[in-house]
């Protein structure tokens, strides 16, 4: 009410429109047009159309109740020799890595010639709630590994994951060396105490126990609600506004709308997993600690001595830049290397800006250290 | 029934004071004997019961959902208070001039949004509201436990146990592949 109220004031300024007229025309025309735009926006909101997503031609090589391993169709004949696996997080969907083919991070790969695999997470049921991390990285992560490795003929590959996913990377790089030649990691999760996020505060708070007691997987609803708190109004609302005044943009509402479809398609996540993530990680940071535990193994950051790459987004607002930063304190490795992005979580993977900026000098990086 | 709006304005007397006492009264009468001449009651002390915890859940709910709808709309009307109303100082004559007071709304109801959700005791309370869903949820589980009990049906809690032992079985099974094939990795490599 008190915006109207205030917007009331502003726009019906006696004296101004008085002394021109032309002001108050064209503003009339303005709100002709926006209501002709929210007629669009609404029709758009009702009947949304199929949306097409992870267009670029792969073949799915593994398939289990938990994941897809999938195997990109190779742009050249003789692709780099090293094969990447790409491991993805467990929020939301893989198809952000591939949402459309100008702002594909997996297509850029293929086109620098890399022979790239991803693994593409289920969404798990209730059945899967004792999964836990050790699972994940120790079977699921390795089962891909050993068979990319098999599959390739190689001894090593690339491990290249985002945000959770990177974390797990991380986690499986510490307890199986010996299988990857470099890691790349993307806004991964580690020393939480360096955590200012919103995202940070509420798992810091959280009891978790009592929650995956009650509901035994996280519930995508609750992860929503959580998500809703980031960015609420510059990103929440004023995207809506960008639609509308783009509304006329077909290639502007295609791209938005893959995004949107990307943002609510949220899967359940494994009680255990996400009892884990809040208390281990966000809550005990035993991570950044050396002190995680995946079954008997303890996750030990300093025998990392492999190549790491290590790609942090500095307005990222779901894992604070500082917390991946640690990453490169943490490991052994002679050869590591930070690269920082003036850019958003989201923005870092999926945007003309990745395209333009992170994805050429990260393919550069990965190109001098594989096996062509 | 206690009116949580009032009992909220009314801040001197504790909530949790208010539950305990609530819980003292109906304790008395569990506490009623439940052997003959008795008997009767203890079908309706255990309807009681559940309702009784149905309300203290349901009461907590009511109590911390208040708190987060009132802290969210103080900080609407504190960030609303710290835009300018004054006419002369936004005039908007172009759509430039409307873009760039709907920036800067946003903006400030973004900072003093982001300084909330940022804080220890938004936090806190995140987790109270999550935490007396879950308390519900389980309240409801043992209720309907109760009544499914001569249909002879499993459990939650038996379905449960079943799933930990599969899932701990998975990966015993998985350690020992691994170890067979560490073994026959070393055989072949003798062979050799």
């Amino acid at each position: 009410m008190k915006i109207i109220k205030l917007l009331n004031n502003t726009t019906t300024n006696p004296t101004k429109q008085e002394n021109s007229p032309n002001v108050s025309i064209s503003l009339d025309k303005y709100n002709q047009d926006l209501s002709k735009k929210i007629d669009k926006f609404t029709q758009l909101y009702q009947n949304p159309k199929d949306i097409d997503v992870g267009g670029t031609e792969h073949q799915i090589i593994k398939e289990t109740n938990i994941y897809r391993l999938l195997h990109y169709k190779p742009i050249f004949k003789k692709p780099i020799k090293t094969p990447l696996l790409v491991v993805y997080a467990l929020i939301n969907k893989s198809y952000i890595l591939d949402l459309q083919g100008d702002k594909s991070w997996i297509r850029n790969l293929l086109f620098q010639g890399f022979d790239v695999y991803l693994i593409d997470w289920k969404p798990p049921t209730l059945n899967d709630k004792y999964i836990n991390f050790d699972d994940y990285v120790n079977c699921f992560i390795d089962d891909c590994v050993n068979l990319i490795i098999n599959e390739c003929y190689v001894d090593k590959l690339t491990l290249h994951g985002y945000c959770m996913g990177a974390t797990m990377s991380v986690m499986y790089t510490t307890l199986n060396q010996r299988k990857i030649k470099n890691l790349v990691t993307l806004a991964p999760v580690i020393d939480t105490s360096k955590d200012l996020t919103v995202i940070g505060n509420f798992g810091r708070t959280m009891d978790v126990d009592r929650i995956i007691d009650s509901v035994g997987n996280m519930h995508p609803q609750l992860l929503r609600t959580c998500f809703s708190a980031l960015k609420p109004f510059k990103q929440g609302m004023n995207k809506y506004f960008t639609l509308l005044e783009h509304i006329d943009d077909k290639k502007f509402v295609e791209n938005f709308l893959r995004i949107e479809k990307w943002l609510y398609d949220v899967p359940p996540i494994t009680g255990e997993v996400f009892k884990q993530w809040i208390k281990d990680i966000y809550q005990n940071n035993l991570l950044a600690k050396n002190k995680l535990k995946l079954g008997s193994k303890v996750i030990d950051l300093s025998k990392i001595y492999i190549p790491v790459l290590n790609i942090v987004a500095d307005e990222d607002h779901l894992v604070s830049p500082e917390g991946s930063v640690a990453l490169n304190n943490l490991v052994s490795s002679i050869d590591k290397r930070l690269m920082r992005f003036p850019t958003g979580h989201v923005g870092l993977i999926a945007s003309s800006y990745s395209q333009l900026n992170v994805l050429p000098r990260v393919g550069k990086w990965l190109f001098s250290r594989s096996d062509v | 029934m206690i009116d949580m709006v009032s009992f909220h304005e009314n801040s001197t007397i504790p909530f949790e004071e208010v539950l305990k006492k609530y819980q003292e009264f109906w304790e008395k009468f569990y506490n009623v004997p439940k052997f003959s001449p008795f008997s009767l009651t203890e079908e309706t002390s255990n309807l009681v019961k559940n309702l009784q915890d149905l309300l203290l859940i349901t009461s907590k709910i009511q109590y911390f959902n208040l708190n987060y709808v009132t802290q969210i709309n103080k900080t609407y009307t504190e960030a609303l208070d710290k835009i300018p109303h004054n006419k002369t100082e936004y005039s908007i004559q172009s759509e430039q001039d409307l873009k760039k007071y709907r920036s800067f709304i946003l903006g400030t109801l973004e900072e003093s949004f982001t300084n909330l959700f940022q804080s220890k005791e938004f936090g806190v309370l995140v987790s109270d509201l999550m935490g007396a869903y879950s308390e519900y949820n389980k309240l409801l589980r043992n209720i309907s436990k109760t009544y499914l009990l001569p249909l002879n049906l499993s459990s939650k809690d038996d379905v449960d146990i079943l799933l930990k032992d599969i899932q701990e079985l998975k990966r015993e099974v998985r350690d020992l592949r691994k170890s067979i094939d560490i073994i026959m990795s070393e055989d072949n490599k003798i062979v050799k």
